[in-house]
């Protein structure tokens, strides 16, 4: 026998050894004590060796905040907000605090890892240059087999939105003509509807609101979707201002209003309407403004005339006439009036038709352009960046899909229809996805079919955190990095300030960012085939940060380098009232009651009503499931911070619906359409109404539970015309319940 | 000088955690597997295990299963998940160890927080190696015992418990029982050493790791 | 010097949105089932639904229930009201986290001691709010001086609350407030 510590030795040498000798081998304070006992809980924030950095929150949400990091010996401690930032003013949210909780989880994806077979749980781990081989071999075997690249189809949506995250959709350019996700699950169908009335969607800086003096929240929950708004909206209660929640479920934030609305889901068109006809009949609409800027007012007058009565829309929506008349009394003469619009309220069939008749509403009354009033939705107007990590084409020679003008083009899938559009493609048909940013197996619709979609693929790559429902499905995971571990740049949708995303602690494990990815797929790409890939192979992550900037930020900005974002947060110097000159970008010039582009796109060119979805027979109770306040989507539920506080999903009851079924408080219940069935534990409330069940989309750790088993992918009535596909109508999702 | 028993004890000792260190950093293999079960059958009937063939690549698929992802861990090799409540990396533990390792002169080169087991277990033997080959063998020995009783004890029985409960490999369900009973031995084999090994020492085997 | 330190909490504004729940624990790196601020939903009225929360800490009392029962006086109410643990004390009987009305202290089964909320008395000590304070989106959460504090409407308890006369706890209330509801199931 051989002596045993001599092929210890060997084996460490040939091998590795895991600790090497270090340059600062100096002396150090004793051994530290174990586990932090509490002895003296020290709050980091007054610990002298802390570092901070400015980082962003880059999640898909209308406060996007400004953070500060607090890192000790290389550890992140703690988030909190940035006090610099004008909109976030140095608080996060229930979700934003937990991120330490987060980025520390044990079960974090740390390496590349390989599931053979797919869906079996049998998983090995594999160097990134062994995971990349496998990647890039299929690639150029599709190549080679197909003619292009149309069988690789990108699935990407809003996991990370940081500016240098578009990096996946450069490198799939780079690669060739591709497949990929077009449209958004989001907020499209309202995106079309403003464009269509206004020309373009832009809200006033959200600090407005502060300025009205009746404030319609319509659809819309900031209490747990846009927590900051909160603030705002105390401010302006705190300066008089009426607030007043319409919704179809009592949310935390109706339960602040000065007046509370529950109306029938998808019915907003009717009770818009039925407002402005009031407001017309009390002769309290603004007759020059419609006269100087309003396109269709005789033709919307009249049909509001002959069509609309308030008793049609009590009906409809299910609101007495006595409310639908003080709410429109409020509105025409409590000014400035605001309406807010949420993306929630959008997601029917009708949702655009009713984004419309809200718009209507400040058209009307002349208080469009008007500090703390408007139809407040959406902006994009700051993210004017370059764009520079996606700016690269596909090689020299790379054929796709062919357009009328003999060019080659991707080809698109709509996002919002995915699973069967990825199956039913064919000429090239769809062989490997790549998914980013998005997790297709937890939130799209008809999980049953997403399924079936990964099922057909040669082989799907996901890059995530966590093992969600589309890693499970996975052939190949790589781990990412988290927005604490890469620098980045963010921008919102709803506030008008940029932030600085800073790297604040070393990449957990292998994990590499979307962009390093990026590079290092190149690299391998070009080493197997030179010329098959015109990403860079390399580069500096800080430095790519700066290649997004353009003087057009700048001077938005009013900065000199982005550099001096790492002092602080800037904010856009647009006007803080949107539409104050009143040139609206439609093709008249004005606001358009009356669309000829709606017409000409198979739209109704008013805002009259589009009737609601109507329940089938057999599944006659609707199934909402609204944005949970615990989670954003699929991210954050799953770590134990949330887990404890929110163990399990409910489903909200009415009592009456409840006691019809035989279900008590606690009991399980299925729920469940054709398309399938989710099962959950009952929670009787009055805060839904008798004909509708709540439960709050997410992922919850280590379980099955998807909403979208029972949610089909039904189209909403726009989105077409800003995102390339409409939305999709989650909340016309009909059920029936009983007692498990 | 060592008497060369206790030099031979001390040198499979020194192998054994070497190899524990490999049997847990990465997935195994049959050569490595033969000398832990010669390390193991030096110790006799205080470890009492034997270590069955490796399976190769349902052994590789469990090492995953248990240790990397990249689902949930059933047995995350990391103390500090074991001692923080919300089984979360990066804790205290983390840091404890890190200064540790700073002191002796050492840094992490492995993508992984340094409470990984593979880690603490390297650190263990290359504080036995400084033992056998070090000037102040008394020293080494002292933070030995502190690295066993304040990091390496308070955390890898319950881990070896959470392997052997959640693994159908015989491989690693003895591979766990093993590492159990081998920390455990500790306790009496620690106190003992002090007394065995004079306290300045001349270098007894030169070789360097 | 402030006489006795402790919360205002406006639940006509609180939106139960749990930023000063988790912003605590985010601060002190509690863990998960350490709750040293707690967010109830408020039990649901029949009559006039509503979603209310209270969110509770340490109220920081006059006569500390805590302070009364721990056997090796762990618990001592300082100059400006604020009642601390010293940590290294505590032998995990639990006592206090069964005498305090208001489920303040917290028991952590893996340190084997109990804590609780300090009014982050090093936090301002520096300078700077309670970190729940400062997390509040919705002006919920106020650090006041009971001494001095003043706020029309604001009351010592509400229903729902341990209305403790015994130990005076160191908050007030400004009661939730009930808008106007038209209901589709009036």
């Amino acid at each position: 026998m051989r002596n045993l510590f001599e092929r210890a030795g060997e084996v460490l040498l040939t091998r590795r050894t895991l600790l090497k000798a270090s340059a600062a081998a100096g002396a150090v304070a004793a051994l530290s004590g174990c586990t932090r006992e509490p002895a003296a809980f020290q709050s980091p924030a007054t610990d002298a060796g802390v570092q901070t950095f400015r980082t962003a929150c880059p999640r898909n949400c209308y406060d996007t905040c400004g953070q500060i990091a607090t890192v000790k010996d290389g550890i992140l401690r703690k988030v909190d907000g940035d006090p610099l930032h004008g909109y976030t003013r140095g608080r996060l949210c229930v979700k934003g605090y937990t991120y330490a909780n987060r980025t520390y989880s044990p079960d974090r994806i740390k390496y590349p890892m390989v599931q053979s077979p797919r869906g079996s749980g049998n998983w090995k781990r594999v160097s990134w240059d062994e995971a990349l081989t496998m990647i890039a071999d299929k690639i150029l075997d599709l190549k080679k087999r197909y003619g292009s690249l149309l069988p690789l189809a990108l699935d990407k949506y809003s996991g990370n939105f940081g500016i240098v995250h578009y990096a996946v959709e450069g490198m799939l350019s780079s690669m060739g003509y591709h497949t990929y996700a077009l449209g958004t699950p989001c907020w499209p169908a309202g995106l079309d509807a403003q464009i269509y009335d206004m020309g373009a969607f832009m809200n006033h800086d959200p600090e407005e609101m502060a300025n009205s003096k009746y404030i319609i929240i319509w659809g819309a929950n900031p209490a747990w979707c846009a927590v900051h708004q909160m603030d705002i909206i105390m401010e302006a209660r705190a300066r008089g201002a009426k607030v007043v929640v319409i919704d179809p479920i009592h949310t935390a934030t109706a339960s602040k209003a000065d007046l509370y609305i529950q109306i029938k889901p998808s019915t907003d068109g009717a009770l818009a309407l039925g407002m402005a006809r009031w407001i017309v009949d009390h002769n309290l609409h603004d007759k020059a403004f419609l006269e100087q800027h309003v396109k269709g007012w005789p033709e919307f007058e009249a049909y509001l005339k002959q069509e609309v009565t308030l008793e049609w829309a009590s009906k409809i929506t299910g609101v007495p006439v006595e409310a639908i008349v003080e709410l429109a009394g409020g509105y025409a003469t409590t000014k400035p009036s605001m309406l807010w619009m949420g993306y929630g309220m959008q997601r029917h069939i009708n949702g655009g038709q009713n984004i419309r008749a809200i718009d209507a509403l400040a058209a009307i009354t002349g208080q469009i352009g008007v500090s703390g009033g408007g139809a407040q939705y959406a902006h994009l107007a700051t993210w004017g960046f370059n764009y520079h990590a996606m700016s690269f084409s596909p090689p020299a020679g790379s054929v796709g899909l062919k357009g009328p003008d003999g060019k080659y083009t991707n080809r698109t899938v709509n996002m919002n229809n995915f699973a069967a559009e990825i199956q039913a493609l064919k000429d090239p048909p769809v062989k490997m996805l790549w998914i980013a940013g998005r997790n297709p197996g937890s939130q799209d619709p008809d999980a049953k079919d997403i399924k079936k979609a990964f099922e057909s693929m040669e082989m799907v790559v996901v890059v995530d955190h966590f093992l969600n429902h589309s890693a499970e499905m996975a052939d190949i995971v790589l781990p990412c990095t988290t927005h604490f571990e890469s620098p980045d740049v963010n921008v919102a949708y709803w506030h008008y300030w940029m932030s600085i995303n800073e790297r604040a602690i070393k990449p957990m494990f292998e994990a590499k960012s979307d962009l390093e990815i990026a590079w290092a797929l190149s690299k391998k790409l070009n080493q197997l085939q030179p010329g098959s890939c015109t990403y860079p192979t390399e580069g500096n992550e800080e430095e790519w940060v700066g290649k997004e900037f353009n003087q057009g930020i700048y001077d938005l900005f009013g900065i000199r380098d982005w550099k001096a974002l790492r002092q602080k947060p800037a904010k856009a110097t647009l006007p803080t009232v949107s539409w104050a000159d009143r040139k609206f970008t439609t093709p008249s010039g004005k606001y358009e009651l009356y669309s000829d582009k709606a017409k000409a796109n198979g739209l109704p060119p008013m805002p009259t009503y589009v009737r609601e979805m109507q329940a089938p027979a057999e599944f006659p109770f609707r199934f909402l499931t609204p944005h949970p306040q615990h989670a954003l989507h699929s991210q954050f539920q799953n770590i134990p911070y949330m887990m404890q506080s929110n163990p399990e999903p409910m489903l909200e009851i009415h009592p009456k619906l409840a006691e019809a079924k035989g279900i008590k408080d606690g009991d399980m219940v299925r729920v469940f359409n054709k398309l399938g069935e989710v099962r959950l534990r009952a929670r009787l409330t009055r805060l839904v109404p008798p004909d509708t069940v709540v439960t709050y989309e997410s992922w919850y750790k280590d379980s099955k539970f998807n909403v979208n088993h029972t949610v089909a992918a039904i189209p909403a009535d726009m989105g077409k015309l800003y995102t390339g596909n409409n939305g999709i109508s989650f909340h016309d999702n009909f059920v029936n319940i009983e007692r498990v | 000088m060592i008497d060369a028993g206790v030099a031979a004890f001390c040198e499979t000792r020194l192998a054994l955690f070497y190899l524990l260190q490999r049997a847990y950093a990465a997935p195994m293999t049959p050569e490595v597997t033969h000398d832990l079960n010669d390390a193991l059958s030096l110790y006799g009937e205080l470890i009492n295990v034997e270590l069955p063939p490796c399976e190769g690549d349902a052994d590789e698929a469990e090492f995953n299963r248990l240790f990397v992802g990249p689902g949930r861990l059933p047995a995350p090799p990391y103390e500090s998940v074991w001692r923080s409540e919300d089984r979360l990396l990066m804790q205290a533990a983390a840091e404890g160890v890190r200064s540790v390792y700073l002191e002796y002169g050492v840094q992490n080169t492995y993508p992984e927080p340094e409470d990984h087991l593979a880690l603490e277990l390297e650190f263990y033997a290359l504080l036995q190696y400084r033992v056998l080959n070090g000037e102040a063998p008394h020293r080494h020995l002292a933070a030995q015992q502190r690295f066993w009783t304040e990091h390496l004890s308070t955390w890898v029985p319950a881990f070896c418990q959470a392997v052997e409960e959640s693994t159908s490999s015989p491989f690693y369900r003895n591979l766990a029982v093993a590492s159990r009973r081998i920390l455990g031995a500790e306790t009496t084999i620690l106190p003992m050493l002090p007394s065995a090994i004079p306290a300045e020492e001349e270098p007894a085997h030169a070789k360097s790791v | 010097m402030p006489k006795q330190l402790g919360f205002h909490h406006n639940m006509a504004n609180c939106i139960g949105c749990k930023s000063c729940q988790m912003a605590c624990k985010n601060e002190y790196e509690l863990e998960a089932e350490v709750n040293w601020r707690r967010v109830y939903p408020f039990r649901e009225d029949p009559g006039t639904p509503e979603r209310n929360f209270l969110s509770v800490a340490c109220n920081h009392c006059e006569n500390p229930e805590c302070a009364r029962v721990c056997p090796v006086g762990a618990y001592t109410k300082r100059a400006d009201g604020i009642v601390e643990q010293n940590h290294d004390k505590c032998i995990g009987c639990r006592l206090c986290t069964m005498a305090c009305p208001y489920g303040a202290a917290r028991y952590s089964p893996a340190h084997r001691k109990a804590s609780k909320c300090e009014l982050c008395k090093t936090r301002l000590d520096a300078g700077l709010k309670p970190a729940c304070v400062e997390a509040c989106p919705a002006r919920a959460l106020t650090l006041v001086d009971l001494d001095q504090f003043a706020a029309p409407g604001a009351v010592k308890s509400v229903p729902g609350f341990p209305n403790s006369n015994i130990t005076n706890p160191s908050i007030r209330f400004t009661p939730p407030v009930v808008g106007k509801q038209f209901r589709r199931d009036a």
